[in-house]
């Protein structure tokens, strides 16, 4: 008899272990994916050098200046919350013009989370756009061979339209932008206007 | 273990229901004062203002957040309970460029009056509407808070101030009733960019606002 309450009460801690282990991630070896680092090509698009001063002029006149700050930094993406036991090693090369006015912020990020498609984004205010890293990207964009600013004729510039961050208000309406000298012209949506000044 | 009687169980469970029908329960609301709710604007949701700094560049604010709501509290003790309902109002508008200008109306406790507490762009000002004091500041460097005297009443530790305005005009529209806070406190902190004055008027909000560095807007 006393045995058999054993045996019960071995069976029942088992039993309790069990449901405990099930609730456990399977112990398996981490799957670890390097991209390598992001190449100097891709960093390219963006043209802003660290440490560097850019000027932009404000429909009425006014000239602000923008102080670049650039570093690439070295991250890991998970995936997802659940998934232990694999990562992704890139790079991501952050890129921001601080003004010297109380102004909106400009930063822009390329990474090679995914090394086909190099990302490139570009964010103002609460309006964002996707730079196009490759011919593949740039069929799907306006593009116009020469804009003339100040009497500064700008080669191979694109029109980016913005995307939204989850309000429909948007500070801009449209972006002119080349890889040589980066943001041409900014409209905004009340056609307040931000050019370059070389 | 000793068996207690059938029914000696039967006397301890008619003790206890009486005394529990002896409990009792009250329920308080406490509204906001009607001069104090005057300080909500009267937008309606997703509605926007622009302000216009005066070299021209302009800033769109939009309604995010428009709630005014009832937060209940409970306290018991042994046998009686009270619930306390008290009126809140909170509204908060985010600018395109990222600025928030909130207002949060709370009720009264002890010897206060209705609590007006503004926010624009990180700098913030709490005013007892009773006592007409400024009690506190927020800013990026820190919260400031008036202390009291043993008598309840401030001692205006502050030097910052707010001043009621009767009337206040300026490039775009002429206005009545205005909150006027002026930052005066910890000037060594300053830095270019701190908001330094804020302007507010009755149901309409924000009405300006100014830098340290002398760069002003106003609602257009």
């Amino acid at each position: 008899m006393i045995s058999i309450k054993i045996s019960i009460y071995k069976l029942f801690v088992i039993g309790l272990f069990s449901v405990f282990l099930y609730g456990c991630p399977v112990f398996s070896e981490k799957t670890i994916v390097d991209n390598g680092p992001l190449p100097e090509s891709a960093k390219l698009v963006v043209p802003y050098k660290n440490g560097e001063n850019y000027k932009f002029k404000f429909s009425n006149g006014l000239v602000i200046n923008f102080t670049a700050e650039r570093e690439t930094v070295d991250a890991i993406d998970n995936g997802c919350a659940e998934c232990f036991n694999f990562e992704q090693h890139y790079q991501r090369d952050i890129i921001k013009l601080k003004p010297d006015y109380p102004l909106f912020d400009i930063s822009f990020e390329i990474n090679n989370l995914d090394t086909i498609e190099i990302h490139c984004e570009l964010d103002i205010g609460n309006s964002y756009y996707y730079i196009p890293t490759n011919e593949q990207k740039t069929s799907y964009i306006e593009q116009f061979d020469s804009l003339l600013i100040d009497s500064v004729f700008y080669k191979n510039v694109f029109k980016l339209d913005p995307n939204y961050f989850n309000n429909k208000q948007t500070l801009t309406d449209s972006l002119y932008y080349n890889y040589k000298f980066g943001i041409l012209k900014l409209i905004k949506s009340n056609n307040e206007t931000y050019t370059i000044l070389p | 273990m000793k068996h207690i009687p059938f029914f000696h169980k039967i006397v301890v469970i008619i003790v206890v229901l009486n005394l529990t029908s002896c409990c009792s329960s009250t329920e308080d609301t406490i509204l906001l004062n009607e001069e104090t709710l005057e300080w909500k604007t009267d937008d309606p949701p997703k509605s926007n203002f622009t302000m216009i700094d005066n070299n021209g560049i302009s800033q769109i604010f939009t309604l995010k957040s428009n709630r005014q709501y009832f937060i209940k509290s409970t306290s018991s003790s042994f046998c009686s309970e009270s619930i306390l309902n008290e009126e809140h109002v909170y509204q908060k508008y985010v600018s395109d460029f990222g600025n928030q200008f909130q207002i949060s109306l709370t009720t009264a406790f002890d010897n206060t009056g209705d609590d007006i507490y503004i926010v624009c762009a990180k700098t913030g000002f709490g005013y007892d509407s009773k006592n007409k004091v400024l009690n506190r500041i927020n800013t990026p460097f820190g919260n400031y808070g008036q202390s009291f005297n043993p008598d309840g009443t401030y001692r205006k530790v502050l030097s910052s101030t707010v001043k009621i305005l009767g009337n206040y005009s300026t490039s775009y529209h002429d206005y009545e009733q205005v909150m006027c806070f002026e930052l005066k406190d910890y000037k060594n902190k300053w830095t270019n960019n701190l908001v330094t004055k804020i302007y507010v008027a009755k149901r309409i909000g924000l009405i300006k606002y100014e830098l340290n560095n002398g760069i002003y807007y106003e609602r257009k």
